[in-house]
């Protein structure tokens, strides 16, 4: 049986165009987690996002940046996932979904439209 | 089988008089039942583990085992489970055998709460994350008028206001550590795997392993960890290139079905090695394992429904625990020091000549093992009071009650001979005087043996 994927598009809204952009990725419930991307400057980042440069509004207008998250369940409280997207330090999305098992993961792959 | 032989037992009728022939009694014993030396010991005998925190508080006031309970791990779950045990053609009744159990804080998302404060815990985390709320129904046959049944509801709280800690200097956090990153690892494979492999598209089979290549050499070249690096790259030449190559597709419908056909193998594999990884974070983190200092706290009560009606009730029994206890790990072996705390008031109407009693115990006790050795001792405080009767006359309330305390102790030597025989020698004095129980000491030296058990082969050929 595959993991469950689950897939969602962000449409985050550039306001300032001079000003430099940054990703952070965040598990809740006491989950582990970890991402994968390809940056705009084309270089992969693998396991914690925390902080990581996009690059100028201008720059990444109108670009999608695709990023595939997993988490797993090692918390035995709970079957309840999560992932929150942060850019500059405002929460803009938070995602969350139950394992289907225990002890199983789940993906979430996500698209950020920079509009 | 096992089969335990008891050697030697020697029984002294009062403590520290084991050579005291008047008033001692010298018995051997040859015993054949494992299962009954075992009751001769503990008869009549209250251990600091019986005085613990108890893990369902409202099960242990109640008195009750139930054996099923409900235990609802969201909001929607905790109202159905509540509505259909209590609502009863739009009325509140008392369910009349009803248990549930559960945490009120994972009933609610905690998108702040990260798995590196989940395993160590700061002091109110843990109060929130460990909490659990008891409750539990069941009816009585009233001692005093056998003809009434009542019906009666245990409500119990429990939590750590410590739990001890993943400290890194033992083997446990080695493994715990070793089996945290290698779940990394794994979740760092199968996140790139699906970077790489989901945008590609291709209209043979060719193209897709020549950009798919292209993408993992960059990837690779963008990671500073070499150890993940050496992982990556032989997850990638065991399981993906192998799976591509042997595939012929010359259309673009047939690249998507050899994509999603590789992505499920690749799902399949990580999926059972993540699970053992989460299985094993879940066995080193938890409570057994961890060392330092542990402060477990849980409150109950019971409640009496003398009309069964759920709108008149009164609480005739509540108590509260406070377990305090330090680990430490030497040489490859827990040390253990534990301390109890716990008040019970009782009024309930089965205590025929009291108003109510006051019981608190008190405790401290050690656990040790080194390999063939093993030690642990224990002394228990107690102290009852136990109220008559209560008069008022005239502005003066006389109370007429009567006060117990007493104590005991004990302790176990234990070496293991070989790997079936063990040497015990116990000493000590249980309660003497008092409230629950009514023996007392206790001097004891056996032999245990054990005879072979159960073997694959013997299972196979039944």
């Amino acid at each position: 049986m595959n993991m469950k994927n689950v897939v969602n598009k962000i449409d985050f809204t550039l306001e300032i165009l001079p000003k430099e952009y940054s990703l952070t990725i965040t598990f809740g419930e006491g989950q582990p987690g970890n991402s994968a991307l390809k940056n705009f400057d084309g270089k992969y980042q693998t396991g914690s996002i925390n902080n990581l440069l996009l690059g100028k509004g201008k720059s990444i207008k109108g670009k999608k940046l695709l990023i595939s998250s997993i988490v797993t369940d090692a918390n035995e409280n709970t079957n309840h996932t999560s992932v929150t997207y942060t850019i500059n330090g405002n929460e803009i999305k938070t995602f969350e979904d139950d394992v289907d098992t225990d002890n199983s993961s789940i993906y979430y792959t996500t698209t950020i439209n920079f509009i | 089988m096992t089969l335990i032989l008891i050697i030697v037992q020697y029984i002294i009728l009062q403590p520290l008089t084991l050579f005291d022939m008047k008033r001692g009694l010298f018995q051997i014993m040859i015993l054949f039942s494992y299962f009954g030396i075992c009751q001769a010991q503990n008869k009549g005998e209250t251990t600091l583990a019986d005085l613990q925190s108890p893990s369902s508080p409202a099960f242990t006031i109640l008195g009750v085992q139930p054996n099923e309970i409900s235990k609802p791990y969201s909001l929607n779950a905790l109202v159905t489970t509540m509505y259909s045990s209590f609502v009863d053609n739009n009325n509140l009744v008392i369910p009349k055998n009803f248990a549930m159990e559960f945490s009120p804080y994972w009933i609610n998302s905690h998108h702040k709460l990260f798995f590196d404060e989940y395993i160590n815990p700061s002091c109110w985390q843990s109060i929130k994350q460990n909490s659990s709320i008891s409750l539990a129904t069941t009816q009585i046959v009233n001692k005093i008028d056998t003809s009434n049944i009542n019906s009666k509801m245990g409500i119990g709280f429990r939590t750590m206001i410590f739990n001890g800690k993943i400290e890194d200097n033992n083997n446990i956090y080695s493994i715990f550590n070793q089996e945290s990153n290698l779940l990394i690892v794994l979740q760092k494979n199968a996140t790139l795997f699906k970077i790489l492999i989901t945008p590609i598209g291709a209209d043979n089979i060719d193209t897709l392993i020549a950009i798919y290549d292209r993408e993992f050499k960059s990837a690779i070249k963008d990671l500073s960890d070499e150890d993940e690096k050496e992982s990556i790259i032989h997850f990638n030449e065991a399981l993906v290139l192998p799976f591509l190559k042997k595939n012929k597709a010359q259309s673009k419908s047939q690249v998507e079905l050899v994509k999603n056909n590789l992505i499920q193998i690749i799902d399949d594999e990580l999926e059972n090695k993540l699970k053992e990884k989460a299985k094993n974070i879940q066995k080193y983190s938890a409570s057994t394992k961890r060392t330092g200092f542990f402060l477990e706290f849980a409150y109950s009560l019971l409640l009496d429904f003398p009309t069964n009606n759920i709108d008149y009730s009164k609480v005739t029994k509540w108590g509260v625990w406070l377990t305090p206890s330090y680990r430490w790990y030497y040489k490859n072996q827990y040390i253990d020091i534990l301390g109890i705390t716990r008040y019970i008031r009782n009024s309930s109407t089965l205590i025929i000549d009291s108003i109510f009693t006051d019981n608190f115990d008190y405790g401290i006790g050690i656990k040790f093992e080194d390999g063939k050795y093993s030690i642990n001792g224990e002394i228990i405080g107690r102290y009852q009071s136990r109220t008559i009767s209560k008069e008022q006359i005239d502005d003066v309330t006389i109370t007429k009650s009567k006060k117990y305390s007493d104590i005991h102790y004990s302790i176990n030597l234990n070496y293991k001979i070989s790997e079936n025989i063990i040497m015990s020698y116990s000493f000590g004095s249980n309660f003497q005087k008092n409230t629950e129980y009514n023996s007392s000491l206790i001097s004891m030296l056996s032999l245990s043996y054990g005879f072979g058990g159960i073997t694959n082969k013997s299972i196979k050929g039944m």
